[in-house]
């Protein structure tokens, strides 16, 4: 729902703006949260689903999506940073409601997991409310002059940054080849990072069977932290040495180190959980820069709907990595394997999946002039038929 | 960064300082999430390596 909703709405987005964009999505996900604890409390599953799948997986997408343009207003000399800043706070976010929610949970239903569900669900949409309330009431659209200290726009396009000073529109930008690639790097880059990510504890603890499941929640919380900080640091780094080189950093040493943990992971603990935080900087990076790169190549017109379309590459994902994973686990099960290597085949799968992307990235070029927008009024039609 | 000539101004002085308010608010009690966060990952991290 996340990635189909920043899709379907992230023109609405653009038209609305950030402030009313985060109150709806604000609005959806605190429902969400009280639609799944009526679900709870009636026995409904359901209503669960309705509840936080549907309406906070849309609440979810639009809040995801609706920093993205603004800060990129605020930051037109660092788009990499400002994008890595938007897309942090996703990550954070994970890094605070999971232990939150299981404290909660504790708190409030002690042994009786269930009987906690109810009051954790309410407690949560209290806290959200506030919090997301407070970010709409606060955030603020820079204004049209607004630029830097000291910093001047190009007058021109750079083809070797492939920092265009044109624009092209959501729907226009479809049509090119340059989103399509971007797409599967995103895809490349995403199912290779959630599919290991999903699976992380069962994971450490086959690589390594003294590993027991209090450590293994460490190792999971660990992979946060680096998917949380890779956001930031690989994205404002992106600035400096442009995004296709950092996108081919994510994805070719993203495969070496696969590589490197399905051949010689079980050699150290402590190797493999070094390759395995870079690994997941990476998967963070790669979600971080991805509306940079779409600035640089669409540039900033639409680039909020151009990115919740791109989104879907996610979805997409989502649903490929586990599945590429625990597919595999249950086929080497059948055939008697156990330990690591339940999850070679996946690791030298994922390998293949990040050339995949690589490939992509290596093929991404300027977008054609035929595609940018000259006519301002008709760019405002767009906008306002979009 | 230099302040913005912001879309906002000839906005009552009232709503920015309410604004700056509820932005200090925000961060105070983010920051504050981010630390529990990053502490109860670090304390189970210990758990990986212990």
């Amino acid at each position: 729902m996340l990635g189909l909703s920043a899709a379907v709405l992230g023109t609405w987005v653009e038209r609305n703006g950030p402030r009313k964009t985060m109150a709806v999505s604000a609005t959806l996900w605190v429902a969400g949260f009280l639609v799944s604890a009526l679900g709870v409390s009636v026995g409904q599953l359901w209503i669960v689903y309705l509840g936080y799948g549907v309406l906070g997986g849309i609440g979810l997408g639009l809040g995801y999506i609706s920093p993205v343009s603004t800060l990129i207003k605020w930051f037109p000399d660092r788009p990499g940073l400002a994008t890595g800043l938007a897309i942090m706070g996703f990550g954070g976010g994970a890094l605070i409601a999971s232990p939150l929610s299981n404290r909660l949970l504790g708190l409030y239903g002690g042994e009786d997991v269930v009987a906690g569900l109810v009051p954790t669900f309410l407690t949560l949409a209290v806290v959200y409310a506030v919090l997301m309330g407070l970010g709409a009431y606060v955030i603020r659209v820079p204004a049209d002059d607004w630029k830097p200290e000291g910093w001047t726009p190009p007058e021109k396009s750079d083809e070797t940054s492939m920092r265009t000073t044109a624009d092209v529109t959501a729907r226009n930008a479809l049509r090119t080849p340059q989103f399509w690639l971007l797409w599967t790097v995103l895809f490349c880059n995403v199912t290779a990072g959630i599919g290991i990510l999903a699976q992380a504890s069962p994971i450490v603890q086959n690589f390594f069977p003294g590993v027991g499941a209090a450590a293994a929640a460490g190792f999971v919380s660990l992979l946060s932290l680096a998917n949380m900080a890779g956001r930031l640091v690989w994205s404002s780094a992106s600035d400096v040495i442009g995004r296709k080189p950092t996108y081919m950093l994510y994805l070719g040493v993203g495969a070496l180190l696969y590589l490197g943990v399905a051949t010689f992971g079980r050699s150290s603990l402590l190797l493999f959980v070094l390759m395995s935080v870079v690994i997941l900087s990476f998967y963070g990076g790669g979600f971080a820069t991805i509306p940079a790169y779409l600035k640089d190549l669409f540039g900033g017109l639409q680039v909020g709907a151009i990115h919740g379309r791109l989104l879907t590459a996610w979805s997409a994902a989502g649903i490929a990595g586990p599945l590429i994973v625990s597919g595999i686990q249950d086929l080497q099960t059948a055939r008697g394997e156990e330990g690591a290597d339940l999850y070679l085949l996946s690791l030298y799968i994922m390998v293949g999946v990040l050339v995949v992307g690589f490939i992509a990235n290596l093929l991404v070029r300027p977008v054609d002039e035929r595609h940018h927008e000259t006519d301002p009024d008709q760019l405002e039609s767009e906008g306002a038929s979009a | 960064m230099s302040e913005s000539s912001s879309s906002t101004a000839g906005r009552p002085e009232g709503a920015d300082a309410a604004e700056r308010t509820a932005a200090v608010v925000l961060w105070v009690i983010v920051g504050a999430g981010l630390l529990y966060g990053v502490g109860e990952t670090i304390a189970r991290v210990t758990q990986l390596f212990g």
